[in-house]
Formats: C-alpha cells, structure tokens, sequence
C-alpha cells in the first residue's frame, strides 16, 4: 500500500478513535451535545464532563500511545533489534520498582509517580553507563545490560508485590499492566511527543543508514556515536512520559512499527509518524474499551491492548504474502 | 587525488597488522590486498577508509587528515564496501541502494529524483532492475552481496575501499563487477580491492598490498610483487603454477 493512503486511513481512524472516546463514558451524550460542549467553556454537566474527565484522559491515551510507538521504532533502530521495545532496556523495571516501593510506604499519588521517575532515570543513567562503549561495533552489551537490569527489577518487583496486603496489591497491580486513570504530565507528553516526532521525521535518512549497518552508516557520514546517545536518550525520555501518563503499558510500543512494516513501510520517514499515529489511535480505542466494557469496573488498560493486538497481530502477520 | 599512508601503526586485539607503513594511492590506480585469513585485510581496510583509528600515523586524502574531513563530505568522495553488512534492513533493494545516496541528501526534502536515478542506474548495473521492489532480505546471498555493490557504485565516489566484493558471486557477475571496477579505474577512480583470486589480481590491479603471517608488509607495482615465491610465502602453501595465454594461473598443490 502507499504511504499517502496509509496516512489517510490512519488520520481518518484517530479522528473516529477520538470521536468515540468522548462519546463513551457513564453519562450519555450525544455526538451534537459532545461538539457543543467542546465549543463552549461553559458550567453545565456536560461540559464539566467532556473537559474535566473525557478529554484529558483520551489526550493521554492518544499521547501515551505515540510516545509507546515512537519509543519503539526509535530503539528497534538503535539496537537494531525486531524485538526492542520500550521496556526492554529496563526504564519501566525501574520506574516499577520506584512507583511500587512508593506505594508500599503508603505515599501519596504525586510521590509515587516522582518515585516512578526517579526509578526511570536510575535505571536510564545505568544501563547507559554500564554498557555503552564508544564505537563498539555490536550494541549487544547495551541491549544486554538492559535486558538483565529488568530481570533485577523483575525481581524486586515480585518482592514488593509479597510485602504488600490488599487492596495495595490491586494498585500495584493496575500500575504494572497499564492504567490511564491517574495520568501524569500530559503537557510535557505533548510536548515531547511532537517535538520527537517532528525531529525523528526530519533526521528520518540517519534511521535508515543505521539500520544498514554501524560502520556503513560511518562510511556514509553519519556519526554514529552521537545518533545512538541522541537516539538513546529520547527514547528515554519518550518512555519516562509515557509511563508517568499510564504506567507500564505492554504490547504498543513492540507492535506499532511491525504493524506498520507489515503493511510494506520501513522507510523512516513513513514509519515513524504514521506508528505514532497507529499507537495513538490504538491505546485510545483500547482505552476507552477498558473504562466501558465492565462499567462502572475499569479493567487496566494494558489487558485490552494486548487483547486487541493479539489477533490483529495474528492476522496480519499470517495473511502476509512470503 | 591522493590516498595517502603515513607511518600507519595499525593493531587490533593486541596483534600488530601492519608497522610505519608508507604508502600513497593515485588517481587511477587499482590496489589488490591480499593475505591470509584473519591477517588484517578488513581491519587495514577500515583504517584506511577512516573507520578505525591507528595505533599511530595516520591516513590522507588529498593532503587532509581524514578526521579532520567532514564526514558527509568526505563519504561523497570515499565509499566502502564491507563483508556481511547487509544484517537486519527491512526495507526494499531500491531503498537500500538508495542508502548510498545519502551523503547527498537534503536533510527536508529527503532523495532527489537525481538520487533515484543513480541508484536506479546503480542496480541496473547489477543486473538487479527487476528485483528492485523485492524486500532485501528475500535475496539470496549472491543478489544481496550484488545489492551492497550497487548501493557503492550509487555514492558516486572517487576513492572506493572494497572488502572481497567477489564473495557470493557466480562467474559472470564476477567478471561483470570487476569490468565495473575496471571502468571506474579508467576515470580516475582510485581502486583499493580485498581478494583471493589471483586471476582477478593480474588482471585489474595494478599495485598490490601484501599482508604477510609474519607481519611483514611488501607493497608496489603488481608485475613485481606477484612471484611465484612471494604467493607461497603469503598464503603458506605450496602452489602449482601454469600460464595459459600469458595469464598464470595457481592452484594449491599439495
């Protein structure tokens, strides 16, 4: 398929995903009372709704979704690894470990997400210092590191979930497999989001030179060293957003690009803003499933996008012409 | 044009490759360099293309130091080829030979029609045209080491470091990239070859570089260097020789 069509059905489909997110919820509104509430800054019910509880979570979703994808594609590059995602260089092990202890302790909501992005930056500072050699020539002890701090995290985690009792363990919980209920920083996730997509759009040619190869890339004039610190660390700063909006949500951040791949796109000039629009829409659609599927029940975020993902995945992949 | 080696010091893990070489390539020349397996044909290779730094001296061309080159600038002019680069691009072969033109790309606007026009022309002369759309990891080996050559040829450079670019390759592409090669020594190109075939050496290059086991180093005009004495000392194997129709042939002959 070409990209310009590809871009239309996904701008299409975040306009519906967004569309349907704000018609959904508890109190019914129609699509005329959702438009007139939007344009008004007014007192009523319905536009306390739509602009206290409705709209900021789907900006969050949307947010959390492209920072997810990009956060993918932008370490899918670096470690020039299919299976890199968001999580995998052990930031959400950290800001796991920092949120869970938090809450342990009984803090309050504020604590617990500075604990949760104090937990990031440790881990970020970590790995990055433990296993990133200059001019190495395979980036396996990076990825390495990372995959063995989120064991030791892994761990702790489990350890923290054994001390708790009750109705600590369902938070924790919910922190782990994903939850936009309590987001975050939702300015600064836009903020992030599209200033990193703006650049990782126009820097597009050094992604692809990358994934050719760490010394063709040198030969062909980029430089390597800088790229992979500039590419490590916005991933890092894409995924510390993402999670301060919805804590660990799985299956996004790994499945967004490949999505996109499948459909014949891997030039990163198409990849990376038409995964973003993807994971955007996607956790948006998976969001509101979750907060309406078992009302007034909200079921994590994170269950839905790997229930929906999975088939489509599935499909997708089997359908696929060898 | 000139690429030029002043006392190079060249070691990788500990072993000495190469000790106060001095050596300048010319526009026009075609350098052969030969030796064993795991001598430091790739590793010299790498120095000499600025990839990797020398234990002391250091590498020119024309006159400036090659770190001192800025780096999109200096890949117009000096292209490589390397072994088993081809690992994990998803995307198509027109995209990946497209990858050569990138020194010439504009960061906004992306490939110019004038890029795709040299890696179209670039994978013609490959013979690969019709394969052009295919995903690059659908290839076979010999197709994507013939993809990697196009994506050097598409960078339009006048210094080209090539690391065994035969490997993978049936007899007539072979002969068909050398030709190549050939032709851009004839536009004053300079020409710096990994290779194992000695037929290919006599017949297109016309410096050679000899990387012995011992460390020692002999490089100069191919008529000179290419003995009978020499090869078996390089390759530490007796070898028989014939000549047929001027060319000499060698086989291993126990």
């Amino acid at each position: 398929m070409i990209p310009q069509r590809i871009l239309a059905i996904l701008l299409g489909a975040a306009g519906l995903s967004l569309g349907l997110a704000l018609l959904s919820g508890s109190l019914p509104l129609s699509p005329l009372e959702v438009w007139n509430a939007l344009l008004s800054s007014g007192e009523d019910t319905a536009a306390e709704v739509i602009w206290q509880l409705r709209l900021p979570r789907v900006l969050a979703a949307f947010a959390c979704g492209g920072l997810l994808a990009l956060s993918g594609v932008l370490l899918q590059a670096l470690l020039r690894n299919p299976l890199a995602d968001p999580y995998i260089l052990g930031i959400s092990g950290g800001a796991a470990v920092g949120a869970l202890a938090a809450m342990l302790l009984g803090a309050r909501l504020v604590v617990t997400q500075l604990a949760s992005f104090g937990g990031a930056t440790l881990a970020i500072v970590a790995v990055f210092g433990l296993g990133f050699r200059r001019g190495e020539r395979n980036i396996y002890r990076l990825l390495l590191t990372g995959v063995v701090l989120s064991a030791g995290c892994g761990a702790m985690v489990s350890v923290l979930l054994t001390l708790a009792q009750g109705e600590q363990v369902k938070g924790m919980l919910f922190w782990l497999m994903g939850d936009l209920s309590h987001p975050q920083g939702l300015l600064f996730a836009w903020v992030v989001l599209l200033l990193a997509g703006a650049g990782a759009t126009v820097f597009s040619g050094g992604l692809d030179v990358l994934a050719g190869g760490l010394d063709k890339a040198a030969a062909l004039g980029v430089a390597v060293v800088r790229w992979q610190m500039m590419l490590y660390f916005a991933a890092a700063v894409l995924t510390v957003a993402a999670l301060q909006l919805g804590g660990s949500i799985g299956f996004v951040g790994l499945m967004m690009p490949h999505a996109i791949r499948l459909l014949g796109i891997s030039a990163h000039r198409w990849l990376v803003p038409l995964s973003m629009l993807l994971g955007g829409s996607f956790l948006v659609l998976a969001d509101t499933l979750a907060r309406t599927l078992w009302a007034p029940l909200q079921l994590p975020v994170g269950i839905l996008t790997a229930l929906l993902g999975v088939p489509v995945m599935l499909w997708l992949l089997a359908s696929r012409r060898p | 044009m000139i690429l030029q080696a002043q006392n190079l010091t060249v070691a990788i893990g500990g072993k000495v490759i190469c000790r106060d070489l001095n050596v300048a390539i010319h526009a026009g020349e075609c350098w052969g360099v030969l030796g064993q397996n795991g001598v430091g044909k790739t590793t010299l290779l790498r120095t000499l293309a600025g990839l990797y730094a020398p234990q002391a001296g250091g590498v020119s061309y024309n006159g400036t130091a090659l770190p001192a080159h800025a780096r999109r600038e200096l890949a117009r002019h000096l292209a490589v080829l390397m072994q088993n680069e081809t690992g994990e691009f998803w995307g198509s072969v027109l995209e990946y030979v497209l990858l050569g033109r990138f020194p010439y790309r504009s960061t906004l606007f992306g490939y110019s029609a004038q890029d795709e026009a040299a890696a179209l022309q670039a994978l013609a002369s490959m013979d690969l045209a019709p394969l052009a759309q295919r995903p690059l990891i659908a290839l076979s080996g010999g197709e994507r080491q013939r993809a990697a050559i196009a994506q050097v040829l598409a960078q339009q450079a006048q210094c080209y470091v090539l690391d065994e670019p035969l490997q993978h390759l049936d007899v007539r592409h072979q002969a068909q990239t050398m030709q190549l090669f050939g032709q851009l020594r004839q536009q004053r190109n300079i020409l710096l070859i990994a290779l194992h075939d000695m037929l290919w050496v006599q017949r297109c290059c016309d410096h050679v570089l000899l990387l012995f086991a011992d460390g020692q180093v002999l490089h100069g005009p191919a008529q000179e260097l290419l003995t009978h004495t020499h090869l078996e000392a390089l390759y530490q194997c007796p070898l028989r020789e014939w000549v047929v129709e001027g060319e000499r042939c060698y086989a291993p002959g126990v």
